[in-house]
């Protein structure tokens, strides 16, 4: 008789899944880091570092549960490590560690990102296509219109719908707006 | 809402996406501070607004990455953990087949031309897991599992952690080496060099513990190394390149030099510098070069200073310089040679 388990199915870490969650938190882990860091060289260090103890540890990693407050929990504590050890090592001017770094908010931020381009992509075509000119190539309303062989004013129109429709996706992220909005502007 | 109001509304909507994109006319932020202080519901709104604009940017720079490009530089580090019992056979082949390919740097590829006595070895007891690479007559180059490169001198051995630790990367030198070290700020590599601990987080340097009992000197052509007593770690000099740096176990002495000898590395670069050197120190560091036996007859000789630059030359030609310069004969007793002379050439 066969008999339907509901138990949870723990779930390991292969070769497959190791790149997937590697190609889906390398950006925001980099970000964190870079945040802590300053420097680029330093923060992929530590961000590789961490997916190969990640690799090293899979036996006992279950990737169904706290796979990502792993993950940015140990860029934190090795990111602050460097910190740490560039004083000790050579002596240098390291200025003291000001900001208090929650990795809740960190995870938070990394899914209201993704949560920015989900309602990106569901705007309409040409609408999504105006605004990403405008606001991620950063060209004039002049340019684009020109490009796109329609009027400055369509563009200021699809400009204004996408904004729109943009917060009316986004409001219930609100709250996590206002304080992301000071990690990214300094 | 009466029409007024409504209108007004509109022209808000207006100015505020073309104030977020950067298009607004003199004449337009005058109207829209006009609005803004009129209803504080707007000045509210635009905030919030100006939040969302301003997240939208950060996001937009996910694309920042190339995610083929980063996981590929990851597997290239994982290279050793993705199949470590098939990379420790590897070692040994690729520091043999790859030798000639990595110190094109100053130095053409002609190191090792001879037989390699490599032999390792397990310490049982006192070293557990570490292994042991020695070089007898020539040097060996060893590299790492973390793809860093040592070139292990003559008479000299060095034991590595069968698996570097997550916080370090240590190693013990008997003898003389040269490294050339991955740059990785999590784990510093340290030699353990018998007296003095030389502390690095990437970069080329030389540690001669060959000088005798307790005294360690280390030259640095690239980065920055620390040095510290073993005894005393809370001591420590820090050396860049070009610099050198001793610790003498006896008197407790860290002495730093600005400008490092750069025969210290002759046997690793194959460069070597003499001016107004006399003779018996010159032969000398050629015997330790080119590892072999020189000896001098006429011991006038051995006074007679000399000012020449070899660099990446043959024994051969390295000892006719020599000798037309100082009207020397020479003749080869089996792996000694001798050299005799009149005296020094005016």
């Amino acid at each position: 008789m066969a008999v339907r388990r509901s138990v949870h199915r723990e779930e390991r870490l292969d070769q497959g899944s190791f790149e997937r969650v590697f190609r889906e938190y390398f950006t925001p882990l980099m970000k964190f880091s870079l945040k802590i860091l300053g420097n680029e060289d330093d923060a992929r260090e530590v961000v590789q570092q961490v997916f190969i103890n990640l690799w090293d540890r899979r036996e006992e990693t279950d990737l169904t549960r706290s796979l990502k407050s792993y993950l940015f929990t140990a860029v934190h504590n090795r990111s602050l490590n460097v910190i740490r050890d560039r004083k000790k090592f050579s002596g240098e001017e390291v200025p003291e560690q000001t900001v208090q770094w929650d990795v809740s908010e960190q995870i938070e931020a990394m899914e209201l990102e993704q949560r920015i381009m989900e309602s990106l992509e569901s705007l309409p075509e040409k609408c999504r296509q105006i605004f990403e000119m405008n606001r991620f190539e950063g060209l004039k309303y002049q340019e684009i219109a020109s490009q796109l062989n329609i009027s400055v004013k369509t563009v200021e129109n699809q400009m204004s719908k996408a904004l729109k429709l943009l917060r009316d996706k986004l409001t219930t992220y609100l709250h996590l707006l206002l304080w992301l909005l000071m990690g990214t502007l300094n | 809402m009466d029409m007024e109001a409504k209108e007004r509304d509109s022209e808000f909507d207006r100015l505020l996406i073309r104030h977020l994109s950067g298009e607004l006319t003199p004449a337009e932020e005058a109207v829209l501070k006009e609005l803004l202080d009129r209803d504080p519901n707007k000045r509210e709104l635009l905030e919030e607004y100006g939040k969302i604009w301003n997240n939208i940017g950060a996001a937009g720079e996910q694309g920042a990455y190339d995610l083929d490009q980063e996981w590929s530089l990851l597997q290239e580090k994982m290279a050793p953990v993705w199949d470590k019992t098939e990379y420790r056979s590897a070692i040994r082949e690729r520091s043999a087949t790859s030798r000639f390919l990595f110190y094109t740097y100053r130095v053409a590829a002609v190191l090792i031309a001879g037989v390699l006595f490599a032999f390792a070895w397990v310490y049982g007891t006192r070293l557990v897991g570490t292994e042991w690479i020695a070089a007898e007559e020539v040097p060996v180059e060893v590299v790492l599992e973390d793809g860093s490169r040592v070139s292990v001198n003559s008479d000299s051995r060095i034991g590595i952690a069968r698996r570097f630790t997550s916080s370090e990367r240590k190693v013990y030198l008997k003898g003389e080496a040269w490294f050339d070290i991955s740059r990785d700020t999590l784990r510093p590599f340290l030699v353990d060099a018998g007296g003095a601990l030389v502390k690095v987080l990437g970069t080329r340097f030389n540690v001669n513990a060959y000088l005798g009992e307790g005294k360690v000197e280390v030259t640095v052509q690239t980065g920055m190394v620390a040095l510290t007593p073993k005894q005393n770690e809370k001591e420590q000099i820090v050396l860049r390149a070009g610099n050198s740096g001793t610790y003498d176990q006896k008197n407790k002495e860290l002495v730093l030099i600005q400008e490092a000898d750069p025969n210290n590395i002759s046997w690793k670069t194959r460069e070597l510098y003499f001016d107004q050197t006399p003779l018996g120190e010159a032969v000398e560091l050629v015997s330790k070069v080119y590892h072999t036996r020189i000896e001098i007859s006429n011991p006038d000789l051995a006074t007679c200073p000399i000012t020449v630059t070899f660099k990446n030359q043959t024994l051969e030609s390295v000892l006719h310089v020599l000798g037309t310069t100082l009207d020397l004969e020479m003749t080869r007793s089996g792996e000694v040679i001798r050299l005799d002379g009149p005296g020094c050439v005016e």
